[in-house]
């Protein structure tokens, strides 16, 4: 229970900073927020009057709170950028589907095709397989997800023609033509990360295979099988919850560059082109929406954690 | 057991054998390219390998080889810098924190966990945006990321080193904290400290690969690796060779330096 509070402060605290933290650094940008917004040759009466509107004449830390008041409400202001007058979680909403989507199928491809090949590389540990299986998950992480989306656009898109590149299909229009080409992208992303993972869980499972407990059930003359499955992968999968953690947070992250590739509408994208526009209104959301999402998988996993593995409430 | 020492050697000496390919088309590259890495041909555009131009020729008919090695070189010298600023500073948060302990101690690798959880491209693009895109400010907020892996991996180290004899002698013989840290215990911590700067090293790449395949790093006409990709990707249909060379001397950097690097840690 005292684990649980302090892992809920640690948490509020952490959001509450980050907030505070992008907040800041987008207000300290140089540059003034009220000319860009009205061009050049506006009066001096209007940049005043546009000022005391938007609050910019108040203090870093009163302007904070009264954007942390309409941020809780989720409004996030307007789009600086001229092209597009519109609300920035408007903006976001559609955007943040698309990542969420791609996140959660490269997650599942990620978890489905590790950990069995994970536990099949434990299960051979000799001499020339064992260096094999290193060089080729080492080759598989030596991969940028990016160049590896251009070589998938290349083969199945451009080559066998199984989709049509660029060709984004929308969630509403034909969902299951949007999950099929949401596919490849996830493929992209995945595939490092599923060497990631095969190695890391392989050498959870062999320092799991040499303790003594394993022995102990061995002499009682259990099956090899029946130990992996009824005892040791129990244990080994433990470090590898906090490893998925940060391979959630690395999807989100690879997704940008991904996005961009198979021009995916999501908020990667929406972030790059932003940052080229100077919105950074936008900018500053994404980040502090990526960066939450990082903040909450954290926390669910150290509840996750001490709810399968007890010994951690103790320290 | 001695198989599996052997079968280490060979990863090893596969990434040495890489790795020194791939750094001597680099070396090669700052004094000598086939052809001038920004010459543009029209009459040369888009052309597929051919024994002129080993690896063909961009949608501008410049030589992919000569600008492979020439970007090669590019993302080499940023990620060595980035390395380099990254690596001195983590390596003096690491050592003081790890020294003294206490409060400052405490602070600081909060600060540090926070920024690790954080994926380092987000945080390039937060710094890129702020301050502008461009090959100073990636070196610059790169190195600034990569301050506390090193921090993290040096203080580990600092932790346990302290306890040892040979520091409680140094300390009996008069030496100052100064003297001990810096003279005494770093030089103990090569073994954790190389791999390190050598995963620094690949990260550095990939994330400068990634930076100017969103055009946010190096500006052309300068070439890289990432620069390089980002360009090819408008061409992949007509002339897919372009994106497959750069791409391939990204992966065989990095799997170069990682195989010699996990080597280094089995020893």
């Amino acid at each position: 229970m005292k684990y649980t509070f302090k892992k809920c402060i640690v948490f509020i605290i952490s959001l509450f900073l980050t907030s505070f933290l992008t907040f800041t650094a987008f207000e300290v940008i140089p540059g003034d927020s009220a000319l860009s917004a009205l061009g050049m040759d506006a009066s001096k009466e209007h940049l005043e009057e546009y000022r005391k509107a938007m609050g910019l004449d108040k203090s870093l830390p009163i302007r904070y709170i009264n954007w942390l008041k309409g941020a809780i409400k989720g409004d996030f202001g307007y789009s600086s950028s001229y092209q597009m007058q519109m609300k920035v979680s408007t903006l976001i909403k559609n955007r943040l589907i698309v990542t969420l989507w791609l996140a959660i199928l490269s997650f599942l491809i990620i978890v489905l095709v590790s950990i069995p090949l994970g536990i099949l590389s434990a299960r051979k540990k000799n001499g020339i397989l064992d260096d094999l299986i290193t060089l080729v998950t080492q080759i598989f992480m030596s991969v940028p997800s990016f160049f590896l989306a251009m070589i998938i656009t290349l083969i199945f898109g451009i080559t066998l023609k199984w989709f049509r590149p660029g060709d984004y299909i929308s969630p509403e229009d034909n969902f299951g033509g949007f999950l099929r080409f949401m596919m490849y992208p996830a493929i992209a992303v995945a595939i490092p990360k599923i060497a990631m993972m095969v190695k890391f869980l392989r050498s959870s499972l062999l320092r799991e295979m040499e303790l003594d407990y394993v022995r102990t059930a061995k002499s009682k003359g259990m099956t090899k099988i029946s130990i992996l499955f009824g005892h040791i992968l129990k244990n080994a999968l433990i470090p590898v919850i906090t490893f998925l953690a940060m391979v959630l947070a690395d999807i989100l992250a690879g997704a940008i560059l991904v996005e961009q590739v198979f021009n995916l509408p999501g908020l990667g994208r929406l972030l790059v082109t932003s940052i080229a526009n100077r919105d950074y209104a936008v900018v500053h959301v994404i980040v502090l929406y990526i960066a939450s999402l990082v903040i909450i998988i954290n926390f669910i996993v150290d509840l996750i954690y001490q709810w399968i593995d007890p010994r951690v409430r103790r320290d | 057991m001695k198989l599996k020492v052997k079968t280490c050697h060979f990863n090893y000496i596969l990434g040495l054998l890489i790795t020194s390919l791939v750094l001597l088309m680099v070396l090669i590259g700052f004094f000598y390219t086939p052809y001038d890495p920004n010459e543009m041909n029209v009459a040369l555009k888009n052309n597929p390998p051919t024994l002129a131009h080993l690896l063909g020729t961009d949608n501008f008919g410049r030589d992919i080889l000569s600008r492979v090695m020439k970007g090669a070189g590019t993302t080499y010298i940023i990620a060595v810098v980035v390395v380099i600023i990254g690596g001195t500073l983590g390596t003096i948060v690491g050592t003081l924190t790890g020294y003294f302990g206490g409060w400052f101690d405490e602070v600081v690798m909060r600060l540090n966990d926070v920024l690790t959880s954080f994926p380092s491209i987000l945080l390039a693009l937060v710094f890129v945006s702020v301050f502008g895109p461009g090959t100073y400010n990636i070196i610059i907020a790169l190195g600034i990321i990569f301050v506390p892996s090193y921090a993290r991996v040096v203080r580990s180290e600092f932790i346990v080193l302290k306890e040892r004899d040979f520091v409680k002698n140094a300390k009996l013989m008069g030496a100052g904290s100064f003297r001990i840290m810096f003279i005494h215990i770093l030089p103990n911590t090569r073994r954790v400290l190389i791999p390190a700067l050598l995963i620094g090293f690949n990260n550095a790449v990939l994330a400068e690969a990634g930076l100017s395949y969103l055009s946010l790093g190096v500006q052309p006409p300068q070439a890289s690796l990432g620069r390089m990709l980002s360009e090819a990707q408008s061409y992949m249909i007509d002339s897919p060779w372009y994106a497959i060379a750069p791409g391939l001397m990204i992966i065989l950097t990095i799997l170069g330096f990682s195989l010699i690097s996990g080597g280094m840690e089995n020893e």
